[in-house]
């Protein structure tokens, strides 16, 4: 086995970040409960029912905003300046520190919200049905849906952790800032690359550039645009968080 | 054990903070690390635990390149950095989560030191103050018997009584197959403790000497005012202190304030007695 990549360090890295952060953990999980619980108990006040589209509208938004807010404590002790000597002396290698805080922020947090989801939605499909006659719609909750969430998440989530291992000061601002201008720049490159593709068709001599330019398209090279979108949010912005953490250790 | 050949290493502003260091470091040793405050202890004890990388110069541990920061190499060793900050778990789920980290780590003797320095357990860190929280991370860092262990300015902090604790603490598990680096500017809390001084001055080594070979060369003591001449230092003060050569006189204990200062005033004729 290859000593400077041990699942042992990883698992004991991930066991100590969790029992560190375990008040966050904690605290995030329990307002999430708590915000998914009034929701659900609205909708089923005023409209007697709950779609599972709107559901998991609000669930999304709960498991990526709380996602990505857990994703900067990860980063405390990396930054702080009294405690990150000794965080950054604990025997692990970078690559093994990036998997565990990407298990613990990524895996991690889905599970424990595959669980949330899971006991808030059972408690009103059991309640909601026999004490308020409700209809629940979201009975066939099902693991589609949490995997589409689950790889939104997958690919949007290194830019954050990307920017809570970049940034020391301001890292929530400075992160927004950074994904906007990557949405930015990829918008300007896709436009570029699209109107580059189609330049017979004179598509921005005409008022109205942008639906008649993609209505004159004749091929779809949208796949092509997710993947280099993919690529570059996902594992491009791990690995380009890799390289700061190791920067950084020393 | 540890080698740093010809280290020259700045911040991005400032001067240099060493300039062609060259030590070696061997097993079985306490070293004391000396300085006034800048000099460079801290950035090299920083270097020495892979913390700071060097531009200039090399730094092997056991004849191995340390410049990937390999989790088998960060296993041989364990820093108490002089200024730190502990989570505020209690101190028996401290050293659950950090130990299985090392695997050499004694969980009966972290328990016995803790109790040694006085604390308790189930104490939350939060709730300590700065010397008993050093006191944890000295109970911790002795407890992972690491073979190398670098402790920067382990005394700040402590009380009187706790630094002579310290220093008993230190003594029994200082074994042979330990080689302990303490940088301090406060050279009278390693008295009896070391066998080795290091000096840095001027980001450059002032002194580096075994305290056998000092003990052999030099004297320390209240001389007759006639020696004042050949003396290699001489301080002022009520009757006075100097350090002479040792030749044929008694073997004296090594007064490390007075070494430290003769260093800094003196280096080179200390050391030329030394090579003589």
């Amino acid at each position: 086995m290859n000593n400077n990549f041990s699942f042992e360090r990883i698992w004991n890295h991930i066991k100590r970040d969790v029992v560190l952060l375990r008040s966050s953990l904690g605290t995030a999980l329990a307002i999430c409960g708590v915000l998914l619980f009034g929701f659900i108990q609205l909708n089923l006040f005023w409209g007697q029912a709950l779609g599972s589209e709107e559901f998991f509208g609000f669930f999304t938004l709960l498991y990526i905003v709380s996602g990505i807010l857990l994703s900067f404590s990860y980063f405390r002790e990396f930054h702080d300046p009294k405690s990150n000597a000794l965080y950054l002396s604990v025997p692990i290698s970078s690559a093994e520190r990036l998997t565990a805080i990407w298990m613990t922020a990524y895996v991690g947090h889905t599970l424990a919200f595959l669980v949330l989801g899971l006991v808030v939605s059972s408690f009103f499909i059991f309640f909601g049905s026999s004490l308020f006659g409700a209809e629940l719609d979201f009975v066939n909750i099902s693991l589609v849906e949490y995997g589409k969430m689950a790889k939104t998440f997958l690919f949007l989530q290194p830019v954050f952790l990307f920017g809570a291992a970049a940034f020391r000061k301001n890292r929530r601002a400075k992160t927004v800032l950074l994904v906007f201008s990557l949405v930015l720049c990829l918008a300007f490159f896709n436009m570029a690359l699209f109107a580059g593709l189609n330049r017979g068709l004179d598509m921005f001599s005409q008022s109205g550039l942008s639906s008649k330019a993609f209505d004159l398209a004749q091929r779809d090279f949208s796949g092509f645009g997710k993947f280099l979108f993919m690529t570059i949010l996902g594992p491009g912005m791990l690995l380009a968080t890799y390289f700061k953490v190791k920067e950084k250790e020393g | 054990m540890i080698s740093v050949n010809q280290l020259n290493f700045g911040y991005a502003t400032g001067p240099k903070v060493l300039d062609g260091v060259s030590l070696h470091f061997e097993q079985g040793n306490i070293y004391g690390l000396f300085g006034k405050n800048g000099e460079g202890k801290t950035s090299l004890m920083k270097i020495l635990s892979g913390l700071l990388h060097v531009k200039q110069g090399n730094y092997t541990l056991n004849g191995a390149s340390t410049l990937n920061r390999r989790a088998d190499w960060l296993q041989q060793l364990f820093l108490v950095p002089e200024d730190f900050e502990l989570p505020n778990v209690t101190i028996l789920r401290y050293g659950q989560i950090n130990a299985p980290f090392y695997p050499k780590f004694s969980k009966t003797q972290f328990d016995e030191l803790i109790q040694e320095f006085g604390l308790l357990a189930n104490a939350k860190i939060g709730t300590l103050s700065f010397g008993q929280r050093k006191k944890v991370l000295i109970a911790f860092a002795l407890a992972t018997n690491t073979p190398i262990l670098l402790m920067d300015e382990p005394t700040n902090g402590l009380d009187i009584p706790s630094k002579s604790q310290f220093r008993k603490v230190l003594a029994s598990v200082a074994t042979e197959d330990k080689c302990i680096i303490i940088s301090t500017h406060q050279v009278r809390d390693l008295y009896s403790l070391i066998n080795h001084v290091i000096v840095l001055d001027h980001a450059k080594v002032a002194f580096d000497q075994s305290l056998s070979t000092v003990t052999d060369k030099l004297w320390f003591g209240k001389p007759n005012t006639e020696l004042k001449e050949t003396a290699l230092y001489w301080e002022a003060g009520f009757g006075g202190k100097a350090i002479l050569p040792k030749n044929d006189r008694e073997e004296t204990e090594v007064d490390l304030e007075l070494l430290f200062h003769g260093v800094l005033s003196a280096p080179d004729r200390i050391n030329a007695t030394l090579e003589s």
